[in-house]
C-alpha cells in the first residue's frame, strides 16, 4: 500500500461523470479533489500538491486546454486531456500544450486506472528526476536511431521510418524512459503488462529478441541492449530528446 | 442554332472581318504580280505622250520641233530626229499604241523609229529600269507572308478565346482535383468563362456546404452520444458481480467502436498527415506481430526484407490493420504476403472463411454495408472498415479488389503504385 495516497484533481463539467471517476479513483486508494470548471485552478493549485490532473477539454469559462497552459507554466504535475472529439487536431493540440495523455470519451474506469498507474509509475522514471520531462510529440534520439512517437516507427540515418509493433514500441519506451538502468524481467513485465513475472515466462525474452533484430546492427552480439546476466536488460547508449 | 452569346458573336466578327480582308489584299497581290509580268514598269501616260509628241511633230512646223522635243520629257527615254530611221527593225510609219506596247512587252524595252515626214524620223530609245525578278519575288512573297502571318493569327485568337475558358477550367479541376478541398476557381476572363466559373462556384459551394451539414450532424451525433456514453461505462463498473455485466459491457463497447469508427472516418481519413519515407515490409510485419501478440492466426510472406515506400505511414497502418483484422475475425487466420513486382507493390490478405457472396464483393465497401453473415453474428464490426481501408488506399494512389479464393476463403488484393 501507499504510504501517502496520491491526489488527484478532477475538473470535468459533467457532475456525474467527475463524481464517478472520483468515487472509482477513492476505491482504488487514491485521494480526489474535483471541481466542474477551472475557475479555482490558481487557489486549488496553491492549497494543493496534486499528482495527477485529469482535464476535461471543453469547460464552460476557460476550455481545458488553455486551463492545461496555465497549469503548465507553472507545475509538473502530469495532466491528462479528457475529451469526446477524437480528432487528431485536438490530441495534437492537449500534447502540445503540456499534457501528458489524451483520453477519449467514452473510456472505461479500468482503463482511467490502467493509465494513472502507467504514468504515476513513470513520473518515478528516471528521466523525469533528472528534470526531463519527455513531450508526447518530440522525437527521441538514440544511437543511431530516432524514435517517432507520432507514428510508433524508428526512423534511421536516411530518414526511412520503421514501424513499430505495438508491444516492441512499448518495450523501447520503457528503456528509453530509463536510460542506462538495469531493467530486471519482473519490472519490465509490471511496467508494460502491469503484472507479476512467471519465472517460466519468456514474453520479455522473446520481446527483447525482436526489438534486437529492429535496433541492433548485429542482433546476436547485441551492443545497445545488452543482457545484464542475473539481472535483466540495459539499454546502453545515450539518450536525447529533438 | 441556338443564338450566339455576346462573346462569342464578338469572336465571330472578328473572324470574319479578319479573314475577309486578309483574302482581298492576297486578291490584290496577285493582281499585281500578274500585271508586274505582263507590263513593264512605265509611268502610265508614257505611250500616250509619245503619241502626242509625234502628233505635234507632224503638225507644227520643223521650227518647232526642238522646242517640242524639249517640253515633253518621257523619262529613261532619249529622242532624236534623223533623216534616215536608225532603227531600221523597228521603222513604224504611223504611231499605233498597240505595237508600241506590244514591243515594250516583249523586248521590255523601246527601240523605234517613227515617220514624221519625208526625211524626217523621231528615233526613240526607251529603256525603262528592269524590275529584278528576285526583289520582286521577294516583295511579293514577303507581302504574301505578312498576310499569311496575319491570318493565322487571326484565326488562332479566335480558337483562344473560345477555348481560354475551357483550359482555365480544365485546369482548376485537375489542381483541385489533388487538393483536400476544393478551391474556388479564380472567377477571371471573357464574360462566358465568369458566368462558367460562377456558376461552378457556386454549385461547388452548395455541395460543400450539404456535405458539411452532412458531416456535422453526423459527428455531432456521435460526438454527444459520448458523454452518455462515459457515464453508462463508469456506472457499469460497480456491476462486476452482476450475471450481465460483461454483456453489458460488451454491448456498450460495440457502440463505442460505431463511435469511434464513424468519428475517425469523417476526420482521419481527411486529415492531412504529412508523407513520409518508411519500410512498408517492416509495416507489414509490426501489424502481423501485433496480430500474433493478440494470439491471432497469422503468417507473413514477402519476396523483399525491406521495401521503402513513401506514404502517411498512420493511415496505411490503419488500412492494412483493418484488413487483417478482418481477416481473422470473419476468416479464423490471415495470410498476409508482400510481392514487389517491377512496376508496383502487391499487398494480399487471404484468409480461411467463408468468403463472400459474389454480388457482395463490391458492396462490402460501402460504409456501414454488412453482409447478412455478419449482421447476425455480435462481432462488433461497423461497416466502414473496409470503406476506410478503400479510401486510404486509393489516396496514395492504389486499388483494392475483393475475391473468393478457389481453395475457399476470401483474398484481399491491394495494389499499390510505385512512385518514380
Amino acid at each position: 500500500m501507499n504510504v501517502k495516497k496520491k491526489h488527484i484533481l478532477i475538473i470535468d463539467d459533467d457532475r456525474e461523470i467527475t463524481l464517478l471517476i472520483s468515487d472509482y479513483l477513492m476505491k482504488h486508494g487514491y485521494r480526489t479533489t474535483w471541481a466542474l470548471n477551472g475557475a479555482n485552478i490558481q487557489q486549488l493549485l496553491r492549497e494543493n500538491n496534486f499528482d495527477l490532473i485529469i482535464l476535461d477539454v471543453m469547460l464552460p469559462g476557460t476550455d481545458g486546454l488553455t486551463l492545461c497552459q496555465t497549469i503548465r507554466k507553472t507545475q509538473d504535475t502530469p495532466i491528462f486531456m479528457l475529451s469526446a472529439a477524437n480528432s487528431t487536431e485536438d490530441r495534437v493540440a492537449g500534447l502540445e500544450l503540456g499534457a501528458d495523455d489524451y483520453i477519449s470519451k467514452p473510456f472505461s474506469a479500468r482503463e482511467l486506472l490502467a493509465r494513472i498507474k502507467a504514468q504515476l509509475r513513470r513520473t518515478s522514471g528516471e528521466l523525469q528526476q533528472e528534470g526531463k520531462r519527455l513531450h508526447p510529440l518530440q522525437q527521441i534520439a538514440f544511437a543511431h536511431w530516432r524514435l517517432d512517437r507520432n507514428t510508433r516507427s524508428l526512423i534511421d540515418k536516411d530518414d526511412v521510418a520503421l514501424p513499430l509493433s505495438q508491444r516492441e514500441y512499448d518495450l523501447l519506451l520503457t528503456f528509453l524512459e530509463h536510460p542506462g538502468r538495469i531493467l530486471s524481467r519482473d519490472q519490465l513485465m509490471d511496467l508494460l503488462y502491469d503484472k507479476n513475472c512467471d519465472p517460466m515466462d519468456r514474453t520479455i525474452d522473446v520481446l527483447v529478441g525482436r526489438l534486437r533484430k529492429k535496433i541492433e546492427v548485429d542482433p546476436r552480439n547485441a551492443t545497445l541492449l545488452i543482457t545484464v546476466r542475473g539481472g535483466g536488460y540495459q539499454l546502453k547508449t545515450q539518450v536525447n530528446l529533438v | 442554332m441556338s443564338k450566339l452569346t455576346t462573346a462569342a458573336r464578338k469572336t465571330y466578327t472578328g473572324l470574319m472581318v479578319g479573314n475577309v480582308l486578309i483574302i482581298f489584299a492576297i486578291m490584290l497581290l496577285g493582281q499585281y504580280f500578274y500585271y508586274i509580268n505582263v507590263k513593264p514598269i512605265v509611268p502610265p501616260n508614257t505611250v500616250h505622250t509619245m503619241a502626242k509628241i509625234v502628233h505635234f511633230l507632224k503638225t507644227k512646223p520643223d521650227s518647232n520641233w526642238p522646242k517640242i522635243l524639249r517640253r515633253y520629257n518621257v523619262p529613261w527615254s532619249k529622242m532624236t530626229l534623223s533623216e534616215n530611221p536608225a532603227y531600221q527593225d523597228n521603222a513604224l510609219l504611223n504611231f499605233q499604241p498597240v505595237i508600241v506596247y506590244d514591243l515594250l512587252k516583249q523586248h521590255k524595252k523601246l527601240e523605234v523609229s517613227v515617220f514624221i515626214k519625208e526625211g524626217a524620223w523621231l528615233n526613240i530609245s526607251m529603256l525603262p529600269p528592269l524590275t529584278d525578278p528576285r526583289v520582286l519575288w521577294l516583295t511579293v512573297g514577303g507581302l504574301l507572308l505578312i498576310l499569311l502571318l496575319a491570318l493565322f493569327v487571326i484565326n488562332y485568337w479566335a480558337i483562344k478565346s473560345i477555348n481560354q475558358p475551357l483550359q482555365t477550367l480544365i485546369q482548376s479541376l485537375k489542381y483541385s482535383e489533388d487538393q483536400a478541398n476544393w478551391l474556388a476557381i479564380p472567377v477571371t476572363g471573357s464574360a462566358d468563362q465568369r458566368l462558367i466559373f460562377e456558376k461552378i462556384n457556386s454549385l461547388q459551394e452548395k455541395v460543400n456546404k450539404l456535405l458539411l451539414n452532412r458531416t456535422r450532424v453526423v459527428t455531432a451525433i456521435s460526438h454527444d452520444l459520448r458523454t452518455p456514453l462515459t457515464r453508462l461505462k463508469l456506472r457499469a463498473e460497480y456491476l462486476t458481480d452482476n450475471p450481465n455485466f460483461e454483456k453489458i459491457m460488451q454491448d456498450i463497447n460495440e457502440m463505442e467502436t460505431m463511435i469511434r469508427e464513424t468519428l475517425d472516418y469523417f476526420t482521419d481519413v481527411h486529415s492531412e498527415e504529412k508523407m513520409q519515407r518508411f519500410d512498408l515490409a517492416a509495416m507489414l510485419n509490426s501489424l502481423y506481430e501485433d496480430a500474433v501478440d493478440l494470439k491471432f492466426e497469422v503468417s507473413f510472406k514477402s519476396n523483399v526484407d525491406k521495401f521503402i515506400y513513401v506514404g502517411h505511414v498512420n493511415q496505411l497502418k490503419r488500412a492494412f490493420s483493418n484488413l487483417i483484422n478482418n481477416a481473422v475475425y470473419y476468416g479464423q487466420h490471415a495470410a498476409i504476403y508482400l510481392q514487389q513486382l517491377p512496376h508496383q507493390i502487391e499487398i494480399t490478405i487471404e484468409d480461411g472463411g467463408p468468403g463472400l457472396k459474389q454480388s457482395d464483393l463490391e458492396k462490402v465497401f460501402t460504409p456501414f454495408y454488412r453482409t447478412e453473415n455478419s449482421r447476425s453474428r455480435s462481432t462488433g464490426g461497423t461497416g466502414l472498415g473496409l470503406t476506410i481501408a478503400k479510401e486510404i488506399i486509393q489516396k496514395h494512389g492504389g486499388n483494392i479488389t475483393l475475391t473468393n479464393r478457389s481453395q475457399g476463403g476470401l483474398q484481399a488484393k491491394i495494389i499499390l503504385p510505385i512512385m518514380p
